[in-house]
């Protein structure tokens, strides 16, 4: 029987992972917040908040509700902007004992470009950027960046060019097509995509009629989004080659499993978080134990093991 | 795979949780943070009863 270190590791460029589970930006804080209480090492990765080239303040209350078996959230990307995350943040950052990678949001493309040309310029361990498409591009009329396959890949192509390290791309859901974005992406220069971000969503009071968000519309996440999230993965893996960060509605080892089944090289969990912020330790923990009881030598075997 | 806790155990099991971690909660829950706990305490603690209430449902889907 291998190690847990050999079951669980994992290489995506020149960047190794001790562990296939990623906490997906947004849920996770920007990162550092829960150190010293938290074991890092059972975390492959952390995907910080979404940094912008100005500081965000965000929607107006309430921005995050319980809905159903999910959540619903219009928090509008709040956030310290680039200097500060730059200054205050990414010194504890280099510290931890696991990589990081900076989720990176903006309006316009030149927005994306500045917060990377500012992170590049100040140096730091992170492994590379995820890039947040899910944004009114205000250029473009309000059109999210991440439904459009030539704005998406102008994009990627752009910032492609002003980094090395790893640049995947946060996919949205709401789209008709997703593989034919991720293949735009791939074409583009990515290194990989994340799949899927949040669907649009909305909650209402039946009774007085008054919509539950300031913003109306928010992003649905968790278990309630679980089925369509397996089979976007499902659908970009069947037409791209670069690896697959599978995400949505993770709320137990065997989730993981089933993202990797369909094609997912590893897993952010999101949601979850939120129900307890250690919850990705005790997954790690289950995924061994089943990996061991299982005499599965690595997991990485299980991506894209699915039987039609 | 989980159990149901009840909401007592959910905020007892919160003492893990560091400061700097619960001030990115709320400041992620509301625009201003802290100030709008004082400021609006009902509103924050019907908030706290919703989130109990979804934790223990998300408990029981795992069961």
């Amino acid at each position: 029987m291998k190690k847990i270190s050999e079951m669980f590791h994992l290489k995506i460029k020149n960047t190794h992972f001790n562990s296939p589970i990623i906490a997906a930006s947004g849920t996770f804080g920007y990162g550092n917040e829960i150190e010293g209480a938290i074991d890092y090492s059972k975390i492959g990765c952390i995907i910080t908040k979404s940094i912008t080239f100005e500081e965000r303040i965000g929607n107006l209350n309430p921005r995050i509700i319980e809905a159903g078996n999910g959540m619903l959230n219009a928090i509008g990307l709040a956030n310290v902007g680039v200097e500060k995350f730059c200054k205050n943040k990414m010194p504890s950052l280099n510290k931890l004992p696991t990589n990081y990678m900076i989720s990176v949001a903006g309006s316009k493309k030149s927005d994306y470009q500045r917060v990377i040309e500012y992170i590049e310029n100040t140096g730091g361990n992170h492994i590379g950027y995820e890039i947040n498409v899910s944004c009114p591009n205000v250029k473009k009329g309000g059109i999210e960046f991440g439904v459009n396959k030539e704005i998406l890949s102008d994009l990627t192509s752009n910032l492609r060019d002003l980094t090395r390290k790893l640049l995947f791309i946060k996919l949205s859901p709401n789209v008709t097509n997703i593989e034919e974005l991720a293949l735009a992406v791939q074409n583009a220069g990515a290194d990989g995509v994340s799949a899927i971000n949040t669907f649009i969503g909305m909650a209402i009071d039946y009774k007085t009629g008054q919509f539950s968000l300031s913003n109306i519309y928010g992003g649905l996440s968790g278990p309630a989004i679980k089925p369509l999230a397996l089979a976007k993965v499902h659908k970009i893996y069947n037409l791209i080659n670069i690896p697959i960060f599978g995400m949505g509605g993770i709320s137990n080892y065997k989730d993981i499993i089933e993202f990797l089944r369909v094609g997912s090289s590893m897993v952010q969990v999101g949601t979850l978080n939120y129900r307890d912020p250690f919850i990705i330790c005790k997954f790690y923990d289950d995924l061994f134990k089943y990996s061991k009881d299982n005499k599965i030598d690595s997991l990485s075997c299980l991506t894209g093991d699915f039987k039609p | 795979m989980f159990e149901t806790k009840t909401k007592i155990s959910i905020i007892w099991s919160m003492r893990k949780w560091t400061f700097k971690y619960i001030k990115w909660r709320l400041t992620t829950a509301y625009p201003n943070g802290w100030k709008f706990i004082i400021l609006h305490p009902f509103i924050f603690i019907k908030d706290i009863w919703h989130y109990l209430n979804w934790c223990q449902m998300i408990d029981e889907e795992n069961k």
